[in-house]
């Protein structure tokens, strides 16, 4: 092909193609062409003169072309950031603080290209938290957004969630993007593509996966509405008891190893999931008429074991609140032996720990010891929601020794990552013999500092609450915590 | 002797939930079942509790009946007998039986309600026994 021919070909490229590439791509299209027909053009014969003078004009044209193809875009997506306000949002808020200030309207706009290759808030709530926020902040700065999620597989739905939460406040800035095919296959299998507002491929590939479907509920549900009929928190424990029940039948038929739940574990499962829903609807609210939101989501994934013939299991499950952080929630606690509780941590961690980490993260903390609760519930022993999330994880899934359950709990800017050696409740020195704590240092503690490593702040804050988790489950048991005791 | 039916509280067939949660509700069944006046007028008050229900949890069940626990409890009286007072006064049946695993996590909800503190008290006196 001639030069020429070349020039003209590249005149023809479609809008649609110039407008899917970010303006790297962009730039190293023009530049590829331009180095093809340099060679001759820069010769100084008249041919050569005439060939550079067609290149540049092609290069303005597809410039050009692809202004107009991207304004074409997001006109057709129903947006103008000249006209459009930000929406309220406080977690975009949260997630790029300066959101709102001189920027939105800018009128030199760039499209923005993000690759994740990391997006598991259980095993990297730094970077994750961190993608996130740059997802943010290309609302507010760039023109369009385009991303590619690279994980060779899946590990988390939690994060995915926050992104669902996000894209809810968001103008539609998104611009296609890649995604693997494996991760593909559980956003759609979980419905999170509906959640995420994403048109994926249809995935033909349902083998090895199980999914438990998203649910929501949102903030708006008045307080004041009597609870006299089924609540959504109690259908879907139903729907979720429903679910483990059929990941432990399908491991079971294909591996013959698996026990199901008895009925002391089912009722345990009902009354975890209805309480730590029921946490986030009265906790999570920041307003005193409506509850707090929260979703659910959740997969078991089927996955060779390697140099094995056996699979493993793995069954993720999120939840994630949105309103109140468990630190501020704890702040002033209500409840008056919970206050007198947290101060005397804080107090006993001042006083003798080095590097104890700031009072959010103590009273986060806090939150997962038993009886620690913010609200005074004449009576109830309230508190009671992660100690037995902790518990009824290594029921079901502890006992592997190079693959305990995993969860990570995220609330404003501060993590716990609960695995080994800091994954059971446990007794404390000093304490009495039937109460059980995690301290997160070695000899679990009450004034010794939580491990940093397991225990921390992040960049990012997250105004609500994120309790990620994943477990395999283990063959031929599946015991209930009253079988251990 | 007064009979209060729960099943109107779990739905029906498709909608049909096996759990009864939250303090709230609870406190809201209270309400709508009026057991401030029926605890008052009866003696005994027989509740019928759904077959195929799993689990009321402590909150459920705290919302439900501490009011009632609390009228029961005085200085003099122990927990033991408070509990007997409370099966005196309200009896839980399954179609026709008794409902034993509802009643087991009632037992357990009230035993919470006696040492709802008693988890913090490390807290409090500094972890030392």
């Amino acid at each position: 092909m001639s030069e020429d021919d070349e020039l003209r070909s590249a005149n023809k490229t479609s809008q649609q193609f110039l407008a899917s590439l970010s303006d790297e791509l962009f730039e190293e299209h023009l530049r590829a062409l331009k180095q093809r027909i340099k060679g001759d053009s820069s010769s100084g014969t008249p041919d050569g003169i005439r060939l550079a003078r067609h290149a540049e004009s092609v290069v303005r044209a597809l410039k050009a072309k692809r202004k107009n193809a991207l304004r074409n875009l997001a006109v057709t997506a129903g947006f103008n950031y000249k006209k459009a306000e930000p929406k309220t949002s406080r977690l975009l808020d949260s997630f790029f603080p300066d959101r709102k200030k001189s920027g939105w309207k800018t009128g030199n706009r760039k499209s923005a290209r993000l690759t994740i290759d990391r997006f598991c808030l259980i095993d990297h709530p730094a970077e994750t938290l961190r993608a996130l926020a740059q997802i943010a902040k290309a609302e507010s700065r760039n023109f369009d957004i385009q991303i590619n999620f690279e994980m060779r597989e899946c590990t988390d739905v939690a994060a995915f969630l926050v992104f669902g939460l996000m894209r809810r406040d968001m103008h539609p800035v998104f611009r296609g993007g890649m995604i693997t095919k494996a991760v593909r296959k559980v956003l759609q299998a979980v419905q999170l593509d509906n959640f995420l507002k994403i048109r994926l491929n249809p995935s033909q590939d349902t083998t090895d996966l199980w999914p438990f479907e998203v649910r929501t509920k949102s903030t708006k549900q008045e307080i004041a509405n009597p609870q006299l009929s089924p609540q959504q928190k109690e259908k879907v424990a139903v729907d979720f008891v429903q679910n483990v029940q059929n990941w432990l039948k399908a491991a079971t038929e294909l591996d013959g190893e698996f026990e199901q739940l008895n009925d002391d574990a089912v009722s345990e499962l009902y009354g975890l999931i209805t309480e730590i829903l029921d946490n986030a609807e009265r906790h999570g609210s920041t307003d005193d008429e409506y509850v707090g939101g929260w979703s659910i989501a959740g997969f078991m994934a089927r996955r060779p074991i390697e140099n094995s013939n056996e699979s493993d299991y793995v069954c993720h499950v999120a939840i994630v609140s949105e309103g109140t952080t468990i630190a501020d929630g704890l702040e002033n606690p209500v409840h008056d032996d919970s206050r007198k509780a947290i101060d005397a941590y804080l107090g006993v961690q001042r006083l003798m720990a080095k590097n104890h980490g700031p009072p959010e993260l103590l009273r986060t903390i806090m939150a997962l010891q038993p009886g620690v609760t913010r609200l005074q519930t004449q009576g109830a022993r309230g508190g009671t929601g992660f100690p037995r999330t902790i518990q009824w994880l290594q029921d079901l899934g502890g006992g592997f020794t190079d693959r305990e359950p995993q969860m990570t709990v995220i609330s404003g800017n501060c993590c716990v990552m609960l695995r080994p050696p800091y994954n059971k409740m446990a007794r404390a020195p000093g304490g009495k013999a039937e109460n059980e704590y995690i301290f997160f240092n070695r000899s679990n503690e009450f004034g010794a500092a939580p491990d940093p490593n397991f225990a921390f702040t992040l960049e990012q804050s997250f105004p609500g609450a994120i309790i990620a988790m994943r477990f395999r489950l283990r063959p031929r048991r599946a015991r209930t915590r009253h079988e251990n005791h | 002797m007064k009979t209060i039916d729960l099943n109107k509280y779990v739905g029906q067939r498709s909608n049909r939930i096996y759990v009864l949660s939250g303090k709230d509700r609870g406190l809201d069944v209270r309400n709508a079942l009026n057991l401030d006046e029926l605890e008052r007028i009866e003696d005994s008050i027989l509740v019928e509790v759904p077959a195929d229900l799993h689990r009321m949890t402590p909150s459920f069940i705290l919302g439900l009946f501490s009011k009632t626990l609390e009228s029961l409890s005085s200085a003099d009286r122990t927990k033991e007998e408070v509990i007997l007072s409370f099966f005196d006064k309200y009896r839980f049946i399954t179609a026709g039986a008794p409902a034993d695993r509802i009643k087991i996590q009632i037992e357990e909800s009230i035993d919470d309600f006696f040492r709802s503190e008693s988890s913090l008290s490390d807290f409090i006196s500094g972890f030392k026994k």
